[in-house]
Protein backbone atom coordinates (compact mmCIF):
# COMPACT_ATOMS: atom_id res chain seq x y z
CA UNK A 1 0.00 0.00 0.00
CA UNK A 2 1.42 3.46 -0.84
CA UNK A 3 1.53 6.09 1.70
CA UNK A 4 0.58 9.51 1.32
CA UNK A 5 3.91 10.55 1.43
CA UNK A 6 5.66 8.16 -1.21
CA UNK A 7 2.81 9.26 -3.72
CA UNK A 8 3.34 12.88 -3.20
CA UNK A 9 7.45 12.14 -4.13
CA UNK A 10 6.19 10.13 -6.78
CA UNK A 11 4.67 12.48 -8.45
CA UNK A 12 7.29 15.42 -7.74
CA UNK A 13 9.79 12.84 -9.51
CA UNK A 14 7.39 12.10 -12.48
CA UNK A 15 7.02 16.30 -12.84
CA UNK A 16 10.73 16.32 -12.58
CA UNK A 17 11.39 13.52 -15.28
CA UNK A 18 8.31 15.07 -17.78
CA UNK A 19 10.80 18.63 -17.36
CA UNK A 20 13.80 16.50 -18.06
CA UNK A 21 12.35 15.25 -21.27
CA UNK A 22 11.30 18.29 -22.18
CA UNK A 23 14.58 19.57 -21.72
CA UNK A 24 16.11 16.89 -23.79
CA UNK A 25 13.55 17.34 -26.50
CA UNK A 26 13.85 21.26 -26.85
CA UNK A 27 17.89 20.35 -26.76
CA UNK A 28 17.63 17.80 -29.50
CA UNK A 29 15.08 19.99 -31.89
CA UNK A 30 16.56 23.21 -31.23
CA UNK A 31 20.24 23.04 -31.33
CA UNK A 32 21.69 24.92 -34.65
CA UNK A 33 24.17 22.86 -36.42
CA UNK A 34 26.51 24.76 -38.66
CA UNK A 35 27.17 22.83 -41.69
CA UNK A 36 29.80 23.23 -44.49
CA UNK A 37 28.40 22.25 -47.82
CA UNK A 38 31.20 21.24 -50.44
CA UNK A 39 31.50 20.63 -53.98
CA UNK A 40 34.58 19.49 -54.55
CA UNK A 41 36.49 16.48 -56.54
CA UNK A 42 37.14 13.52 -54.12
CA UNK A 43 38.55 9.77 -53.63
CA UNK A 44 36.35 7.81 -51.29
CA UNK A 45 38.11 4.16 -51.49
CA UNK A 46 39.27 3.87 -54.84
CA UNK A 47 36.10 5.44 -56.41
CA UNK A 48 36.83 9.41 -57.52
CA UNK A 49 33.63 11.37 -57.28
CA UNK A 50 33.90 14.56 -60.10
CA UNK A 51 32.50 17.39 -58.93
CA UNK A 52 30.22 19.06 -61.31
CA UNK A 53 30.32 22.24 -62.96
CA UNK A 54 27.00 23.93 -60.88
CA UNK A 55 25.08 22.81 -58.20
CA UNK A 56 21.74 24.44 -56.86
CA UNK A 57 20.48 23.01 -53.62
CA UNK A 58 17.74 23.23 -51.29
CA UNK A 59 18.28 22.32 -47.92
CA UNK A 60 14.59 22.08 -45.59
CA UNK A 61 12.38 24.16 -48.38
CA UNK A 62 14.96 27.21 -47.62
CA UNK A 63 15.84 29.75 -50.53
CA UNK A 64 17.65 27.76 -53.41
CA UNK A 65 21.64 28.10 -53.45
CA UNK A 66 23.99 28.04 -56.22
CA UNK A 67 27.69 26.26 -55.68
CA UNK A 68 30.51 26.53 -58.25
CA UNK A 69 32.74 23.36 -58.99
CA UNK A 70 35.70 23.88 -56.13
CA UNK A 71 33.84 25.76 -54.26
CA UNK A 72 32.16 25.86 -50.25
CA UNK A 73 29.06 27.34 -48.74
CA UNK A 74 28.01 27.45 -44.74
CA UNK A 75 24.77 26.64 -44.10
CA UNK A 76 22.91 26.89 -40.76
CA UNK A 77 20.50 23.89 -39.34
CA UNK A 78 18.11 23.54 -37.23
CA UNK A 79 17.31 20.37 -35.57
CA UNK A 80 18.79 16.60 -36.15
CA UNK A 81 16.22 15.85 -39.29
CA UNK A 82 16.80 17.43 -42.82
CA UNK A 83 15.92 17.07 -46.24
CA UNK A 84 18.14 18.26 -49.40
CA UNK A 85 17.01 18.62 -52.78
CA UNK A 86 20.19 19.02 -55.35
CA UNK A 87 20.05 19.78 -58.96
CA UNK A 88 22.46 19.51 -61.09
CA UNK A 89 22.80 22.64 -63.79
CA UNK A 90 24.20 22.82 -67.24
CA UNK A 91 26.03 25.81 -68.48
CA UNK A 92 22.71 27.75 -69.29
CA UNK A 93 21.16 26.61 -66.00
CA UNK A 94 18.95 24.02 -67.02
CA UNK A 95 18.64 20.99 -64.70
CA UNK A 96 20.11 18.00 -66.16
CA UNK A 97 19.58 15.35 -62.99
CA UNK A 98 17.80 15.93 -59.40
CA UNK A 99 18.79 14.22 -56.72
CA UNK A 100 16.60 14.28 -53.29
CA UNK A 101 17.92 12.60 -49.66
CA UNK A 102 16.77 12.38 -45.90
CA UNK A 103 19.62 12.62 -43.33
CA UNK A 104 20.24 13.44 -39.53
CA UNK A 105 22.42 15.27 -38.57
CA UNK A 106 22.50 13.73 -35.09
CA UNK A 107 24.44 15.12 -32.11
CA UNK A 108 27.16 16.29 -34.00
CA UNK A 109 28.49 19.86 -33.55
CA UNK A 110 29.45 20.55 -37.03
CA UNK A 111 29.18 18.47 -40.61
CA UNK A 112 30.79 18.37 -43.94
CA UNK A 113 28.84 17.72 -46.80
CA UNK A 114 30.07 17.27 -50.46
CA UNK A 115 27.30 17.19 -52.68
CA UNK A 116 29.68 15.74 -55.10
CA UNK A 117 29.56 12.45 -53.53
CA UNK A 118 26.18 12.77 -53.17
CA UNK A 119 25.09 13.25 -57.05
CA UNK A 120 28.08 10.56 -57.65
CA UNK A 121 25.42 8.23 -56.34
CA UNK A 122 27.45 7.55 -52.80
CA UNK A 123 24.52 8.04 -50.13
CA UNK A 124 27.07 6.88 -47.21
CA UNK A 125 30.34 9.23 -47.09
CA UNK A 126 29.15 12.33 -48.46
CA UNK A 127 28.26 13.46 -45.07
CA UNK A 128 30.85 13.46 -42.15
CA UNK A 129 30.92 14.68 -38.74
CA UNK A 130 33.48 17.96 -38.82
CA UNK A 131 34.72 17.57 -34.79
CA UNK B 1 -24.55 64.53 6.90
CA UNK B 2 -25.05 62.97 3.60
CA UNK B 3 -22.56 65.78 1.91
CA UNK B 4 -20.36 65.28 4.51
CA UNK B 5 -20.27 61.47 3.64
CA UNK B 6 -19.82 62.37 0.19
CA UNK B 7 -16.81 64.62 0.41
CA UNK B 8 -15.16 62.18 2.91
CA UNK B 9 -16.06 59.14 0.39
CA UNK B 10 -14.53 61.64 -2.07
CA UNK B 11 -11.36 62.31 -0.15
CA UNK B 12 -10.66 58.37 0.49
CA UNK B 13 -10.90 58.11 -3.74
CA UNK B 14 -8.62 60.67 -4.11
CA UNK B 15 -5.99 59.24 -1.55
CA UNK B 16 -6.40 55.38 -2.65
CA UNK B 17 -6.45 56.68 -6.43
CA UNK B 18 -3.58 59.35 -5.70
CA UNK B 19 -0.32 57.70 -7.91
CA UNK B 20 -2.73 56.63 -10.94
CA UNK B 21 -4.92 60.27 -10.61
CA UNK B 22 -1.51 61.89 -10.75
CA UNK B 23 -0.20 59.87 -13.70
CA UNK B 24 -2.89 60.18 -15.65
CA UNK B 25 -2.76 64.25 -15.55
CA UNK B 26 1.28 64.03 -16.41
CA UNK B 27 0.26 62.12 -19.37
CA UNK B 28 -2.29 64.15 -20.65
CA UNK B 29 -0.05 66.95 -20.38
CA UNK B 30 2.65 65.08 -21.74
CA UNK B 31 1.45 63.76 -24.45
CA UNK B 32 0.68 66.25 -26.73
CA UNK B 33 4.23 68.23 -26.01
CA UNK B 34 5.62 64.89 -26.68
CA UNK B 35 3.93 64.96 -30.63
CA UNK B 36 4.27 61.41 -31.49
CA UNK B 37 1.70 59.92 -33.38
CA UNK B 38 -0.99 57.91 -31.78
CA UNK B 39 -0.18 54.99 -33.98
CA UNK B 40 3.30 55.19 -32.59
CA UNK B 41 2.07 55.15 -29.04
CA UNK B 42 -0.32 52.61 -29.27
CA UNK B 43 2.66 50.49 -30.67
CA UNK B 44 5.22 51.14 -28.08
CA UNK B 45 2.30 50.27 -25.55
CA UNK B 46 1.54 46.82 -27.18
CA UNK B 47 5.15 45.67 -27.26
CA UNK B 48 5.87 47.17 -23.19
CA UNK B 49 2.40 45.11 -22.53
CA UNK B 50 3.55 42.47 -23.76
CA UNK B 51 7.56 42.95 -22.20
CA UNK B 52 6.72 43.38 -18.50
CA UNK B 53 3.24 42.12 -17.75
CA UNK B 54 4.91 38.27 -17.06
CA UNK B 55 7.50 40.36 -14.44
CA UNK B 56 4.77 42.05 -13.43
CA UNK B 57 2.01 39.71 -12.28
CA UNK B 58 4.89 38.10 -10.79
CA UNK B 59 4.67 40.63 -7.88
CA UNK B 60 1.06 39.96 -7.05
CA UNK B 61 1.35 36.33 -5.10
CA UNK B 62 3.30 37.81 -2.51
CA UNK B 63 1.13 40.75 -1.71
CA UNK B 64 -1.60 38.12 -1.25
CA UNK B 65 0.34 36.27 1.20
CA UNK B 66 0.81 39.47 3.36
CA UNK B 67 4.76 39.65 2.12
CA UNK B 68 4.58 42.87 0.17
CA UNK B 69 6.14 43.87 -2.97
CA UNK B 70 8.54 41.61 -3.38
CA UNK B 71 12.04 43.40 -4.69
CA UNK B 72 13.21 39.59 -4.89
CA UNK B 73 12.33 39.24 -8.25
CA UNK B 74 15.35 40.05 -9.22
CA UNK B 75 16.92 36.75 -7.90
CA UNK B 76 14.18 35.35 -10.65
CA UNK B 77 15.23 37.64 -13.13
CA UNK B 78 19.02 36.00 -12.21
CA UNK B 79 17.83 32.54 -12.48
CA UNK B 80 16.64 32.97 -15.78
CA UNK B 81 19.38 34.79 -17.16
CA UNK B 82 22.20 32.17 -16.37
CA UNK B 83 19.21 29.74 -18.15
CA UNK B 84 19.90 32.57 -21.30
CA UNK B 85 23.50 31.85 -21.10
CA UNK B 86 23.51 28.44 -21.22
CA UNK B 87 20.59 28.00 -24.20
CA UNK B 88 23.39 30.60 -25.82
CA UNK B 89 26.51 28.71 -25.52
CA UNK B 90 24.89 25.65 -26.77
CA UNK B 91 23.19 27.75 -29.44
CA UNK B 92 19.64 26.19 -28.71
CA UNK B 93 17.68 28.64 -31.19
CA UNK B 94 13.84 29.73 -31.29
CA UNK B 95 11.17 28.94 -29.11
CA UNK B 96 12.73 25.35 -27.84
CA UNK B 97 15.93 27.67 -27.10
CA UNK B 98 13.41 30.00 -24.60
CA UNK B 99 11.34 26.95 -23.81
CA UNK B 100 14.65 25.21 -22.49
CA UNK B 101 16.18 28.48 -20.79
CA UNK B 102 12.86 28.64 -18.90
CA UNK B 103 13.23 24.32 -17.86
CA UNK B 104 17.15 25.45 -16.89
CA UNK B 105 15.88 28.28 -15.08
CA UNK B 106 13.62 26.07 -13.07
CA UNK B 107 15.66 24.71 -10.45
CA UNK B 108 17.87 27.51 -9.68
CA UNK B 109 14.45 30.27 -9.30
CA UNK B 110 13.39 27.52 -6.68
CA UNK B 111 16.44 27.00 -4.68
CA UNK B 112 16.79 31.04 -4.99
CA UNK B 113 12.89 31.52 -3.84
CA UNK B 114 13.13 28.85 -0.78
CA UNK B 115 16.32 30.25 0.26
CA UNK B 116 15.00 34.09 0.13
CA UNK B 117 11.69 32.55 1.66
CA UNK B 118 13.49 30.96 4.71
CA UNK B 119 15.34 34.56 4.94
CA UNK B 120 11.93 36.57 4.96
CA UNK B 121 10.32 34.50 7.64
CA UNK B 122 13.24 35.66 9.79
CA UNK B 123 12.14 39.06 9.16
CA UNK B 124 8.75 39.23 9.00
CA UNK B 125 7.12 42.63 9.11
CA UNK B 126 10.10 43.64 7.38
CA UNK B 127 9.91 41.79 4.34
CA UNK B 128 10.63 44.40 1.48
CA UNK B 129 13.34 45.48 2.95
CA UNK B 130 15.16 42.30 3.80
CA UNK B 131 14.10 41.05 -0.33
CA UNK B 132 15.53 44.38 -1.39
CA UNK B 133 19.17 43.48 0.13
CA UNK B 134 18.91 40.20 -0.56
CA UNK B 135 19.06 40.94 -3.99
CA UNK B 136 22.21 42.77 -3.82
CA UNK B 137 23.50 39.88 -2.11
CA UNK B 138 22.25 37.34 -4.64
CA UNK B 139 23.47 40.08 -7.32
CA UNK B 140 27.26 39.14 -5.83
CA UNK B 141 26.88 35.70 -5.86
CA UNK B 142 25.73 35.64 -9.89
CA UNK B 143 28.59 37.87 -10.77
CA UNK B 144 30.92 35.98 -8.61
CA UNK B 145 30.06 32.73 -11.07
CA UNK B 146 29.65 34.60 -14.39
CA UNK B 147 32.60 36.34 -14.17
CA UNK B 148 34.78 34.07 -12.80
CA UNK B 149 33.24 30.53 -12.88
CA UNK B 150 32.06 30.37 -16.27
CA UNK B 151 34.85 29.67 -18.61
CA UNK B 152 37.02 28.58 -15.47
CA UNK B 153 34.72 26.10 -13.86
CA UNK B 154 31.71 25.81 -15.72
CA UNK B 155 32.56 24.71 -19.16
CA UNK B 156 31.62 27.78 -21.78
CA UNK B 157 31.95 26.06 -25.36
CA UNK B 158 31.41 29.48 -27.58
CA UNK B 159 34.80 31.29 -27.34
CA UNK B 160 32.97 34.21 -28.80
CA UNK B 161 30.57 34.64 -24.83
CA UNK B 162 34.07 34.54 -23.25
CA UNK B 163 36.13 37.47 -21.76
CA UNK B 164 39.46 38.00 -23.62
CA UNK B 165 41.09 36.65 -20.99
CA UNK B 166 39.66 33.54 -21.19
CA UNK B 167 36.93 33.12 -18.45
CA UNK B 168 33.69 35.31 -17.73
CA UNK B 169 30.83 35.92 -19.47
CA UNK B 170 30.98 39.46 -22.24
CA UNK B 171 29.04 42.20 -21.15
CA UNK B 172 26.57 41.77 -23.40
CA UNK B 173 25.08 38.51 -24.59
CA UNK B 174 23.63 38.69 -28.40
CA UNK B 175 20.11 36.55 -28.30
CA UNK B 176 19.89 36.62 -31.86
CA UNK B 177 18.65 32.92 -31.81
CA UNK B 178 15.88 33.21 -29.42
CA UNK B 179 15.04 37.33 -30.30
CA UNK B 180 11.22 37.50 -31.10
CA UNK B 181 10.54 33.62 -30.92
CA UNK B 182 7.70 34.20 -28.89
CA UNK B 183 6.44 37.63 -30.09
CA UNK B 184 6.37 36.45 -33.39
CA UNK B 185 5.10 33.16 -33.32
CA UNK B 186 1.93 34.03 -33.87
CA UNK B 187 2.33 37.02 -36.52
CA UNK B 188 -0.89 39.63 -36.32
CA UNK B 189 -1.13 42.95 -37.64
CA UNK B 190 -4.40 45.03 -36.24
CA UNK B 191 -4.67 48.29 -38.15
CA UNK B 192 -1.16 48.22 -38.46
CA UNK B 193 0.13 47.93 -35.12
CA UNK B 194 1.81 44.88 -34.40
CA UNK B 195 0.42 42.44 -31.62
CA UNK B 196 2.84 39.69 -30.47
CA UNK B 197 -0.48 37.56 -29.75
CA UNK B 198 1.81 34.43 -28.43
CA UNK B 199 3.31 36.42 -25.66
CA UNK B 200 -0.01 37.86 -24.93
CA UNK B 201 -1.74 34.24 -24.60
CA UNK B 202 1.16 33.57 -22.55
CA UNK B 203 0.21 36.38 -20.05
CA UNK B 204 -3.86 35.61 -20.13
CA UNK B 205 -2.46 31.93 -19.43
CA UNK B 206 -0.92 33.29 -16.08
CA UNK B 207 -3.72 35.92 -15.30
CA UNK B 208 -5.91 32.67 -15.34
CA UNK B 209 -3.61 30.62 -13.15
CA UNK B 210 -3.63 34.18 -10.17
CA UNK B 211 -7.26 33.55 -10.64
CA UNK B 212 -7.32 30.22 -10.44
CA UNK B 213 -4.71 30.26 -7.47
CA UNK B 214 -6.78 32.53 -5.26
CA UNK B 215 -9.20 30.25 -5.19
CA UNK B 216 -7.20 27.13 -3.98
CA UNK B 217 -6.79 25.65 -0.61
CA UNK B 218 -3.16 27.69 -0.50
CA UNK B 219 -4.57 30.32 -2.23
CA UNK B 220 -7.32 31.18 0.93
CA UNK B 221 -4.45 30.19 3.00
CA UNK B 222 -2.34 32.74 1.54
CA UNK B 223 -4.96 35.54 1.96
CA UNK B 224 -5.52 34.70 5.38
CA UNK B 225 -1.38 34.63 6.72
CA UNK B 226 -1.99 38.36 4.52
CA UNK B 227 -4.78 39.32 6.62
CA UNK B 228 -3.44 37.65 10.28
CA UNK B 229 -0.68 35.79 10.79
CA UNK B 230 -1.56 34.72 14.21
CA UNK B 231 -5.36 33.93 13.48
CA UNK B 232 -4.27 32.38 10.33
CA UNK B 233 -1.69 30.22 12.41
CA UNK B 234 -4.31 29.41 15.29
CA UNK B 235 -6.23 28.11 12.51
CA UNK B 236 -3.67 25.74 11.54
CA UNK B 237 -2.45 26.88 8.62
CA UNK B 238 1.15 26.36 8.51
CA UNK B 239 2.50 30.15 7.93
CA UNK B 240 5.81 29.46 7.62
CA UNK B 241 5.64 27.05 4.70
CA UNK B 242 3.01 29.06 2.75
CA UNK B 243 5.03 32.30 3.22
CA UNK B 244 7.78 30.58 1.57
CA UNK B 245 5.86 28.83 -1.04
CA UNK B 246 4.26 32.76 -2.22
CA UNK B 247 8.19 33.98 -2.68
CA UNK B 248 9.27 30.11 -4.20
CA UNK B 249 5.86 30.74 -6.76
CA UNK B 250 6.80 34.84 -7.49
CA UNK B 251 10.49 34.09 -8.29
CA UNK B 252 9.97 31.13 -10.93
CA UNK B 253 7.54 33.62 -12.82
CA UNK B 254 9.64 36.18 -12.58
CA UNK B 255 12.57 33.93 -13.99
CA UNK B 256 10.04 33.16 -16.70
CA UNK B 257 9.35 36.71 -17.25
CA UNK B 258 13.02 37.61 -17.55
CA UNK B 259 13.21 35.10 -19.77
CA UNK B 260 10.13 36.45 -21.96
CA UNK B 261 11.70 40.17 -21.23
CA UNK B 262 15.07 39.62 -22.99
CA UNK B 263 13.66 37.93 -25.96
CA UNK B 264 11.43 40.43 -26.76
CA UNK B 265 14.55 42.64 -26.20
CA UNK B 266 16.89 40.46 -28.07
CA UNK B 267 20.20 41.62 -26.16
CA UNK B 268 21.30 40.73 -22.77
CA UNK B 269 23.07 43.00 -20.68
CA UNK B 270 24.80 39.77 -18.64
CA UNK B 271 25.66 42.27 -15.25
CA UNK B 272 22.82 44.65 -15.65
CA UNK B 273 19.30 43.43 -17.17
CA UNK B 274 18.45 42.25 -13.96
CA UNK B 275 19.33 45.48 -11.39
CA UNK B 276 16.64 47.66 -12.72
CA UNK B 277 13.87 44.73 -12.98
CA UNK B 278 12.74 44.95 -9.75
CA UNK B 279 12.14 48.24 -9.05
CA UNK B 280 10.88 49.24 -12.85
CA UNK B 281 8.27 46.35 -12.19
CA UNK B 282 7.19 47.54 -8.72
CA UNK B 283 7.07 51.16 -10.37
CA UNK B 284 4.51 50.03 -12.58
CA UNK B 285 2.33 48.10 -10.12
CA UNK B 286 1.83 50.91 -7.88
CA UNK B 287 1.35 53.16 -10.72
CA UNK B 288 -1.61 50.88 -11.42
CA UNK B 289 -2.98 52.12 -7.95
CA UNK B 290 -1.67 48.75 -5.89
CA UNK B 291 -0.10 49.29 -2.40
CA UNK B 292 1.96 47.22 -0.32
CA UNK B 293 -1.13 45.18 1.00
CA UNK B 294 -3.75 44.66 -2.13
CA UNK B 295 -2.58 44.51 -5.87
CA UNK B 296 -4.73 43.25 -8.65
CA UNK B 297 -4.22 42.02 -12.01
CA UNK B 298 -5.78 45.55 -13.63
CA UNK B 299 -3.60 47.43 -11.30
CA UNK B 300 -0.88 45.47 -13.48
CA UNK B 301 -1.82 46.30 -16.84
CA UNK B 302 -2.99 50.13 -15.80
CA UNK B 303 0.10 49.93 -14.28
CA UNK B 304 2.28 49.09 -17.16
CA UNK B 305 0.44 51.62 -19.40
CA UNK B 306 0.79 54.37 -17.71
CA UNK B 307 4.13 53.76 -16.03
CA UNK B 308 5.31 53.42 -19.62
CA UNK B 309 3.56 56.22 -21.69
CA UNK B 310 5.63 58.55 -19.05
CA UNK B 311 8.81 56.49 -20.38
CA UNK B 312 7.86 57.16 -24.20
CA UNK B 313 6.94 60.56 -24.25
CA UNK B 314 9.21 62.24 -21.73
CA UNK B 315 12.42 62.35 -23.18
CA UNK B 316 10.28 64.13 -26.12
CA UNK B 317 8.76 65.86 -23.48
CA UNK B 318 11.45 67.21 -21.79
CA UNK B 319 12.69 68.07 -25.20
CA UNK B 320 10.24 70.46 -26.11
CA UNK B 321 10.01 71.78 -22.88
CA UNK B 322 13.77 72.39 -21.66
CA UNK B 323 15.49 71.69 -25.32
CA UNK B 324 17.07 68.74 -23.68
CA UNK B 325 16.03 65.04 -23.76
CA UNK B 326 18.25 64.38 -20.69
CA UNK B 327 15.70 66.29 -18.72
CA UNK B 328 12.96 64.27 -19.51
CA UNK B 329 15.08 61.14 -19.07
CA UNK B 330 16.25 62.42 -15.53
CA UNK B 331 12.65 63.07 -14.73
CA UNK B 332 11.50 59.48 -15.74
CA UNK B 333 14.09 57.53 -13.33
CA UNK B 334 13.28 60.46 -10.11
CA UNK B 335 9.51 59.55 -10.73
CA UNK B 336 10.06 55.75 -10.53
CA UNK B 337 12.00 56.09 -7.47
CA UNK B 338 9.65 58.94 -5.97
CA UNK B 339 6.40 56.79 -6.37
CA UNK B 340 8.10 54.17 -5.00
CA UNK B 341 8.42 56.22 -2.29
CA UNK B 342 4.95 58.03 -2.34
CA UNK B 343 3.53 54.39 -1.83
CA UNK B 344 5.61 53.45 0.71
CA UNK B 345 4.64 56.83 2.68
CA UNK B 346 1.12 56.28 1.51
CA UNK B 347 0.98 52.68 3.33
CA UNK B 348 2.73 53.39 6.43
CA UNK B 349 0.36 56.62 6.83
CA UNK B 350 -3.25 54.52 6.27
CA UNK B 351 -1.76 51.97 8.53
CA UNK B 352 -0.82 54.76 11.47
CA UNK B 353 -4.73 56.35 10.25
CA UNK B 354 -6.06 52.48 10.79
CA UNK B 355 -5.03 52.04 14.02
CA UNK B 356 -5.92 55.50 15.39
CA UNK B 357 -9.52 54.46 14.00
CA UNK B 358 -9.51 51.27 15.40
CA UNK B 359 -8.36 52.68 18.96
CA UNK B 360 -11.25 55.48 19.30
CA UNK B 361 -13.75 52.67 18.06
CA UNK B 362 -12.38 51.11 21.13
CA UNK B 363 -12.20 53.96 23.29
CA UNK B 364 -15.82 54.73 22.25
CA UNK B 365 -16.90 50.98 23.06
CA UNK B 366 -15.35 51.16 26.48
CA UNK B 367 -17.14 54.75 27.33
CA UNK B 368 -20.25 53.09 26.08
CA UNK B 369 -19.88 50.15 28.63
CA UNK B 370 -18.69 52.50 31.54
CA UNK B 371 -21.98 54.63 31.21
CA UNK B 372 -24.00 51.45 30.85
CA UNK B 373 -25.46 52.45 27.65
Amino acid sequence: MMTQSTKRWMIRLGIVAVFVVLGVLFFLFGKLHPVLVDNKTVEIQGQTFEAPAVLRYVVDGQEPVEIQARKRKRAELVGPNHKIVVEVLDENDQVLRTVEHKFSIGLHEEIVVNLAVLVGGDQQNWIQANE
Amino acid sequence: MTNYNKKNRFTAFLITNAVPILFIVFSALSIPLAGLSGEYLVQEMVIRLARYSFLVLSLLIPVIAGMGLNFGIVLGAMAGQIGLIFVSDWQIVGLQGMLLAMILSIPLALFLGWMAGLALNRAKGREMVTSYILGFFINGVYQLLVLYGMGAIIPISNNKMLLPRGYGIRNAIDLVNIRGSLDNLIPLEIFGIQIPLATFLSVAGLCIFIVWFRRTKLGQDMRAIGQDMEVAANAGIPVERTRILSIVISTLLAAFGQIIFLQNIGTMNTYNSHEQIGMFSIAALLVGGASVAKASLPNAFVGIILFHIMFVVSPRAGKTLMGEAQIGEYFRVFISYGIIAIALVLHAWRQHKDRERARMAFRGDAQAKSTGE
